[in-house]
């Protein structure tokens, strides 16, 4: 495994400037994909005190880990997806501060698409969870989102909601590492409540804005749909 | 506003099984308390700076455990360096209700269609 370290000046009008070594284990287009990864991540605010590691000691896989990440939304996930169809999955510690990206090597012979995420279990929200700041009118969806959260981990997380006049704001903290792909499943289920997603490492909180039955839509977080130009 | 706040306090029970897992072989290894499961069912330890996982080692960390009256899962996530294991609490088996209502139902019959012979005779 190696590491190096990133410096970047932290300023909006300032192009990050990533080199990187050519790495033993790494293709050229995967080369290129770390570096434009750092690029993507760099150019987030709090992205100064940033570190990476790259495992590529496998012959037919490879991890890239940030630590320390920057404070990240679900669309910046999602354009690190878009960014190499061969992305097996990322994960967010947001307690460990960690960002892991694990994506299939570049090999001429095949051509293996990525494998979906296995779907979780839902779980019943426990007896002990206090919803009483819910309103009886969100109660359905929030709890639903909590059940989807439950079952992506068998582990038992600290979970807060905080009543705002428009949305409440739901901070998941002492979680087990996030899978962002099945979070971005979770967001799309509930699209018409869900409207912010963060993951902030910094906070090391992953955040979630869910908006109040009584108030209009503004926003509707959606998948981008493929188009086919024939 | 807590909707619930997870317990980061370790059970003397997982404080005991860190200590007994020292094992010869791995004189870096650390055990770390990960956690509880959702409602209490065992918790989460994660092994780090392992050099050697053998069957031997396995074996030793398994019986620490179900000594404990638990039930331990062991994963090995090579790529990170690190071994991750579930203590999960034996479930009881349920008996099985359903079963012995039949039984008495069963029963009632028998006793009913005995007297009703009887009165008969």
């Amino acid at each position: 495994m190696s590491s190096f370290d990133i410096h970047i000046m932290e300023s909006p009008y300032v192009k990050p400037q990533v080199q990187l070594k050519k790495h033993k284990g790494l293709h050229d287009s995967d080369s290129r994909f770390v570096e434009e990864v750092i690029k993507v991540i760099s150019s987030l605010d709090g992205s100064a005190r940033m570190k990476l590691r790259v495992h590529s000691k496998f012959p037919t896989k490879f991890s890239i880990t940030l630590v320390k990440p920057p404070k990240m939304t679900l669309d910046d996930m999602n354009q690190i997806f878009l960014m190499n169809s061969r992305i097996i999955e990322i994960k967010a510690d947001v307690e460990e501060n960690t960002l892991t990206i694990t994506a299939l090597k570049h090999r001429e012979d095949s051509k293996k698409k990525r494998k979906r995420s296995i779907a979780y279990d839902q779980l019943v929200v426990p007896t002990d969870y206090d919803l009483s700041m819910v309103d009886k009118l969100d109660k359905k969806h929030i709890e639903g989102i909590l059940q989807n959260i439950l079952g992506m981990t068998t582990m038992e997380f600290t979970s807060e909601i905080t009543p705002n006049a428009a949305n409440y704001k739901l901070q998941i903290s002492d979680i087990e590492s996030l899978n962002v792909e099945y979070i971005s499943d979770i967001v799309q289920k509930y699209r018409a409540f869900i409207t912010e997603t963060t993951f902030d490492f910094p906070e090391k909180k992953f955040i979630l804005r869910i908006r109040r039955n009584d108030t209009p839509i503004t926003n509707i977080m959606n998948k981008r749909k493929k188009v086919k130009i024939r | 506003m807590s909707v619930h706040k997870a317990n980061r306090t370790k059970s003397t029970i997982a404080d005991t099984i860190i200590k007994e897992m020292s094992d010869e072989d791995n004189p870096d290894m650390e055990v770390k308390f990960k956690g509880y499961h959702h409602g209490g069912k065992g918790f989460k330890l994660v092994v780090d700076n392992i050099t050697n996982l053998n069957e031997y080692t396995t074996e030793l960390w398994r019986n620490i455990i179900s000594s404990k009256g638990l039930e331990p899962q062991i994963e090995a996530d090579m790529m990170n360096g690190k071994v991750n294991i579930n203590c999960k609490t034996i479930e009881k088996r349920q008996r099985n209700i359903k079963c012995n209502y039949s039984v008495m139902y069963l029963s009632i019959c028998l006793v009913l269609i005995y007297i009703l012979w009887s009165r008969h005779m």
